[in-house]
């Protein structure tokens, strides 16, 4: 018996890495310092399948952006900004809530059981693709990893501050946008689900209100 | 290098210094494009990642005689370069319209009774459509075409609408993904997610663009030119058809 909960012990110190200690509804992702282990190729998908314009699933949050901590940047700007997540569903609604990915998902190739990760990102409008997004944010979780996944009841509130950078990643998104600065933008938040550990795809959920913002070019 | 800009460097020969740059722009890579797959007929009953196509047999008004499935998927293999003037940014180094050995598919059923030319529902077409007096049915003949062409035909179809929409590059998930950059300031896995989240979007676009209706409505029975071809001869409750006159 001693051995077996000596055992136990030592898995629950093996799988059971210190996610960031938090204020419970509150996760500061500005924090959390650079991983140690790096990987150089990530693979990684995406996708869903859909029947005879069978509609989305809808999002499950509401998102708001409460702030961010300019008015006024240069393209290239490293921002932070804080959302609150709101559990519209009627039922308790799980969320990934760490940064910390190769803790929860130590090998490539294999989701641990009740994986989820999630994107957040601030948005502006672009009149090709409809949106441009910044540099954003991941968050992880998983059944192995304590603290790692937030369980929302019905109507319940979080907050999340993470950190962004205005960075659109095509060149020729940031070549139209360029052409326009400055540029007063509105800004919305936006929380995607990107794994959900086999449940259906949900439709990313973009903040009813926005957040004016100037971009300019950058000065040399 | 992955990205356009200016590299410059600092020469010094016989102790006085030069500072050379060049522009160099970046081209974007071939081979990139994902093609539209092609329309595949399935039987009743296929699964469509949880949802299951059938039609009713025999067909009963309201029920679709035909219907479709759009499944989409995509994996990307994101890096980083290692060295050069773009050093620390990230780029996708191949997209595949995969994921976990599930391909891109467009799956298509068309209602078996429709298909089967013995069958009462099939016979009970009678082909006696008036456009004058807005009166009678449809032919089988038709209707099955006309079925067939709205799931899947070239023209005024949900496939097509989905050739289209995936055709389009500002769409092609592999056109976008071949783009994107990281910036040397974010990880890899970062990169990995955003881009995810981008093509998740255009995934959204096509869905949504392969959803609108052809000839602007969800009933088949329009020919490839949105003319209406006749009424279809559903059975009513006790499983009986009117009779062609």
């Amino acid at each position: 018996m001693k051995t077996g909960l000596t055992t136990i012990f030592c898995l629950c110190l093996m799988v059971g890495p210190t996610v960031q200690r938090q204020e419970d509804d509150f996760l500061d992702l500005t924090k959390i310092k650079p991983p140690k282990q790096r990987r150089t190729s990530i693979i990684a998908g995406g996708g869903m399948a859909s029947t005879d314009g069978s509609p989305s699933p809808k999002p499950r949050l509401k998102v708001t952006l409460l702030s961010l901590d300019k008015r006024s940047y240069q393209l290239g700007d490293k921002f932070i900004y804080e959302v609150m997540l709101e559990n519209i569903t009627e039922s308790v609604f799980v969320i990934p809530w760490t940064s910390d990915y190769y803790s929860v998902k130590p090998y490539e190739g294999s989701d641990p059981p009740g994986y989820v990760s999630a994107s957040l990102r601030l948005v502006i409008k672009d009149e090709v693709s409809g949106e441009a997004s910044a540099a954003g944010e991941g968050v992880y979780g998983s059944e192995l990893v304590p603290g790692s996944l937030k369980r929302l009841r019905p109507g319940q509130k979080v907050r999340i501050r993470a950190l962004g950078q205005w960075w659109f990643g095509s060149e020729e998104a940031t070549k139209r946008i360029m052409m326009k600065l400055p540029q007063a933008y509105d800004v919305q938040a936006r929380f995607s689900f990107l794994d959900v550990g086999g449940k259906p795809w949900y439709e990313p959920a973009l903040s009813a209100n926005s957040l004016s913002v100037e971009l300019r070019k950058r000065q040399q | 290098m992955v990205t356009s800009g200016t590299v410059s460097v600092r020469v010094v020969v016989s102790g006085r210094p030069y500072n050379l740059s060049k522009s160099i722009t970046v081209n974007n890579r071939s081979g990139f494009a994902f093609t539209a797959v092609a329309a595949q007929e399935v039987d009743s009953g296929f699964d469509c990642e949880g949802t299951i196509l059938s039609i009713p047999s025999p067909p009963t008004a309201g029920e679709k005689l035909g219907r479709y499935c759009l499944r989409q998927k995509f994996s990307i293999d994101a890096r980083e370069v290692n060295d050069g003037p773009n050093q620390g940014f990230k780029y996708v180094f191949s997209v595949v319209p995969s994921l976990n050995n599930v391909s891109t598919g467009y799956f298509y059923l068309i209602s078996p009774d429709l298909k089967n030319t013995n069958s009462e529902f099939y016979k009970a077409q009678c082909g006696n459509y008036n456009s004058q007096t807005n009166t009678g049915f449809t032919s089988g003949a038709n209707l099955l075409a006309n079925a067939i062409r709205h799931e899947a035909g070239s023209t005024q179809s949900h496939y097509n609408n989905y050739v289209m929409a995936q055709n389009d590059p500002s769409n092609n998930l592999g056109v976008v993904a071949e783009k994107e950059t990281g910036s040397p300031l974010k990880g890899l896995q970062q990169f990995t997610n955003d881009v995810r989240d981008i093509l998740n979007a255009r995934v959204s676009a096509i869905k949504a663009a392969t959803d609108v209706e052809p000839c602007g409505t969800s009933v088949i029975n329009y020919d490839a030119n949105c003319m209406f071809q006749g009424h279809v001869n559903y059975a009513d409750a006790q499983g009986r058809y009117q009779s062609c006159q």
